[in-house]
C-alpha cells in the first residue's frame, strides 16, 4: 500500500503549484502574445527571451536559498543592511546579474546579425538596455519577495525554501515577459 | 583570489566563481533555446496561441524535470536507489508520475491559450491544444531519460547534485521544449 502511494503523493503535492505556476505564466505570454508583431521583428528579443527567464530565475532561487540559509543561521543580528546576506547581494548577484544581463544582450544580438538582422547603435543601446533593466529591477523585486516573505514564512515556523522558490520562478518569468512587452511596446 | 577594493573585502571569491560560472553556463544554453525559438517564428505568427503557451510550457519541463532530479538526488544520497537505470518501484513510480503531470499541464496551458485566443480574439483555433499535448509526448520522450541518466552519471562521477540539476535541468527543459514545439507545430501544421 505504502509503496503505491508514492505516484500518487508527488501528484497530489505538484499538480496546484504546477498548475498555478504555469497559468501564471501563461499571463506573461498574454503580455508578448500583445506585441507579437513588434518582437517577430526584432530578432534580438527573441533570441534573449528563453536566456532572460532562466538567468532570472535562477538568481532569484539562489537569494532565496541565501536568504533562507542566513535566518536558519540566524545571522541577522547585526544592523540588517550590513549582514554578510545583504553584502552577498551588491557584491555577488547585481554584478553578476548586471553581467549576465550584458552578455546574453550582446550574444543576441550578434546571433540576430548572422540572421540578417540589421544592428545599428540604438538598436544595440536599446537591447542592451532592455536586458539590463529587466534583470536588475526583478532582481530587486524578488530580493523585496525574500525579505518580506522569508521572514513572514520563517515566523509561521514553515520552510521559506518550499514557498517561496516556486513563487520565485513565476515571478522571474511573468515579470520578464511583462517587462519585455512594456520595454518593447515603448522603445520600439 | 583576486583581492579587489578594499583590503579584506574579497569581491571575487570562491562564491562569485560558482554563481558566474554555473550562470554562463545556464545562459549560455537559454541562449541556444532562443536559436531554437527564432525557428519556430513562422510557426508562432500562423498559430494564434502558440505565443501564450510558450513561457508556460518552459516553465513547465523545468518544474516538473527539476522536481524528479530533486527527488532522485535525494534517494540517491540516502541510498536508497542505486545511479543504475534499471526498474525499480521507486523509479517507476517517479517516472509515471512525472508523465502525468506533464500530460495534465499540458493539457490546461492548451486550453488557458485556446481560451484566451477565443475571448480576446474571437478566433477558435483548437490547433493550439494540439500542439501543447504533441509536443508534450516529444518531451516526455526526450526529457524524462535524459534528466534520469544525468543525474545518474553526475551522481557516480561524485558531483554535486543539489548545485547542478537546478540549472541544468531548466536549461536542457528549455531547449527539448522548444524543439518540441517546433516538430509537434510543423507535423500538425
Amino acid at each position: 500500500m505504502k509503496k503505491e502511494n508514492i505516484k500518487l503523493k508527488i501528484i497530489r503535492e505538484s499538480i496546484k503549484v504546477l498548475i498555478f505556476a504555469s497559468i501564471l505564466s501563461s499571463l506573461g505570454g498574454l503580455g508578448l502574445e500583445s506585441i507579437k508583431d513588434k518582437i517577430f521583428l526584432i530578432l534580438p528579443i527573441v533570441v534573449l527571451l528563453p536566456a532572460l527567464n532562466d538567468m532570472i530565475g535562477d538568481l532569484g532561487i539562489i537569494i532565496i536559498s541565501k536568504f533562507t540559509t542566513a535566518l536558519y543561521l540566524k545571522k541577522f543580528k547585526r544592523p540588517f543592511l550590513k549582514s554578510h546576506f545583504v553584502k552577498h547581494i551588491i557584491n555577488h548577484i547585481l554584478p553578476i546579474g548586471a553581467m549576465s544581463s550584458i552578455y546574453i544582450a550582446l550574444l543576441a544580438l550578434l546571433i540576430s546579425m548572422f540572421k540578417g538582422f540589421q544592428v545599428n547603435l540604438l538598436i544595440f543601446l536599446k537591447i542592451i538596455f532592455i536586458s539590463m533593466i529587466t534583470t536588475l529591477t526583478l532582481i530587486s523585486f524578488i530580493l523585496i519577495v525574500a525579505i518580506l516573505g522569508g521572514f513572514y514564512i520563517y515566523h509561521k515556523k514553515e520552510d521559506p525554501d518550499d514557498v517561496l522558490i516556486p513563487i520565485t520562478t513565476s515571478i522571474a518569468d511573468l515579470g520578464a515577459m511583462l517587462m519585455l512587452a512594456f520595454l518593447v511596446g515603448i522603445l520600439f | 583570489m583576486k583581492i579587489l577594493g578594499k583590503k579584506r573585502e574579497k569581491i571575487i571569491d570562491k562564491d562569485f566563481f560558482e554563481i558566474s560560472v554555473s550562470e554562463l553556463i545556464s545562459v549560455t544554453g537559454g541562449i541556444i533555446a532562443g536559436i531554437f525559438l527564432l525557428s519556430l517564428i513562422d510557426k508562432l505568427s500562423l498559430i494564434p496561441g502558440l505565443l501564450i503557451l510558450l513561457p508556460g510550457f518552459l516553465e513547465m519541463h523545468g518544474n516538473i524535470a527539476g522536481s524528479l532530479a530533486g527527488r532522485l538526488s535525494t534517494a540517491l544520497y540516502t541510498k536508497k536507489i542505486k545511479p543504475k537505470f534499471k526498474k525499480s518501484k521507486f523509479l517507476t513510480d517517479n517516472i509515471l508520475a512525472s508523465i502525468f503531470l506533464v500530460l495534465v499541464v499540458s493539457l490546461v496551458l492548451g486550453l488557458v491559450a485556446f481560451l484566451a485566443v477565443y475571448l480576446f480574439s474571437n478566433i477558435s483555433d483548437i490547433r493550439v491544444l494540439y500542439i501543447a499535448l504533441f509536443a508534450a509526448i516529444l518531451t516526455i520522450i526526450l526529457e524524462i531519460p535524459i534528466t534520469i541518466i544525468s543525474t545518474f552519471w553526475l551522481f557516480r562521477h561524485k558531483y554535486d547534485l543539489d548545485d547542478i540539476m537546478g540549472p541544468y535541468v531548466t536549461t536542457t527543459g528549455d531547449i527539448i521544449s522548444i524543439i518540441s514545439l517546433f516538430l509537434a507545430a510543423a507535423i500538425l501544421l
